[in-house]
C-alpha cells in the first residue's frame, strides 16, 4: 500500500483531530455556560450574545488547532481517525442532549 | 422579514442536508468521473449550511425573544427549553463538520484512499442525519409557538 493509500494528508489528519477535540469541548462548554453565570456572563459581555460568542470561540479553537496539528507532520493510523471523529459527534451532540434531559426532569 | 429569514433558514438547512446526501452517494458510486462533482458538492454543502448558520443565528440572536416567551408561556414549553437549547448547541457541529467536509473531499485522493472516503462518508453521513433532526427540531419550535399562540 502507498503513502497516499495508507495515510490522511495532513490537513484533513490535523483537522480531524481539532474537530474531535470542539466537538467534546462544545458539549462541556455548553453544560458548563448553562450551568453557572460566569462564562455566559462573560461571552454575553464580550460578544453581545453568549451564543455568538460560543460560536467565535468555537470556530477560533477549531482552526487554531486545525493549523497547528496540520503543521506537527506526524502521520497517524488513518483508520482509528474515521471511528474517533464519529465517536467526539455522538459524544458531543449527547452531552448537550443528556444535560436538557436532565435539566428538564430536573435531576440538574 | 424576520419570518423570511427563518424559512430561508429552514430551507437552506433542508437543502444542505440533500447536497451531503449527494456527497455521500457520489463517494459509494465513486469513479474518475465524478470526483470533480464531489467537490462541487462538499463546496455547496459547505455554503448552505453557513447560510444556514448566518441566517438562522441572525433571527436567533435579533428575533427569537418573542417567540421564546410566548412557548414558555403556552402548552409546549419543552419545545423551547429541549428542542431549542439542544438544536442551537448541537448545530455547531454540523457547522465544523461541514467546514472539514471539504478539506477531506479535496486534499485526498478518495479514489485510491479508502481511509478517505470513509472518512468523507462518515462526515457527510452525519451531516445528513443532524441537519435533518435540526429541521425536526425546527418544525416541533414552530409548533411551540403556535401552541402558545393558540392558548
Amino acid at each position: 500500500m502507498t503513502e497516499q493509500e495508507q495515510y490522511l494528508d495532513n490537513y484533513t489528519q490535523g483537522f480531524a483531530y481539532s474537530f474531535i477535540i470542539v466537538s467534546i469541548f462544545n458539549g462541556v462548554l455548553t453544560i458548563i455556560k448553562e450551568s453557572t453565570s460566569g462564562i455566559h456572563d462573560v461571552l454575553t459581555s464580550v460578544f453581545g450574545h453568549h451564543w455568538i460568542g460560543q460560536g467565535v470561540v468555537l470556530l477560533v479553537i477549531f482552526f487554531a488547532l486545525g493549523f497547528l496539528f496540520s503543521r506537527l507532520g506526524d502521520q497517524h493510523d488513518a483508520r482509528k481517525i474515521t471511528p474517533w471523529v464519529i465517536g467526539a459527534t455522538i459524544l458531543g451532540a449527547g452531552l448537550i442532549v443528556l444535560f436538557y434531559v436532565f435539566k428538564i426532569i430536573g435531576i440538574l | 422579514m424576520p419570518q423570511l429569514a427563518v424559512l430561508t433558514h429552514a430551507s437552506l438547512g433542508g437543502f444542505s442536508a440533500l447536497a451531503a446526501l449527494w456527497v455521500f452517494v457520489e463517494v459509494l458510486n465513486i469513479n474518475e468521473s465524478n470526483t470533480g462533482r464531489i467537490g462541487y458538492a462538499a463546496i455547496i454543502t459547505l455554503v448552505l449550511v453557513w447560510g444556514a448558520y448566518l441566517i438562522g443565528g441572525w433571527f436567533y440572536v435579533t428575533h427569537y425573544g418573542a417567540d421564546k416567551a410566548i412557548i414558555k408561556a403556552g402548552h409546549w414549553p419543552w419545545a423551547h427549553d429541549f428542542f431549542m437549547e439542544v438544536k442551537e448547541h448541537v448545530f455547531f457541529l454540523i457547522l465544523l463538520l461541514a467546514t472539514f467536509l471539504p478539506i477531506v473531499v479535496k486534499r485526498n485522493n478518495l479514489i485510491l484512499n479508502r481511509h478517505a472516503r470513509n472518512l468523507t462518508l462518515a462526515v457527510s453521513g452525519m451531516i445528513v442525519l443532524l441537519a435533518l433532526t435540526m429541521e425536526g427540531a425546527g418544525a416541533i419550535i414552530s409548533m411551540g409557538v403556535k401552541q402558545g399562540l393558540l392558548k
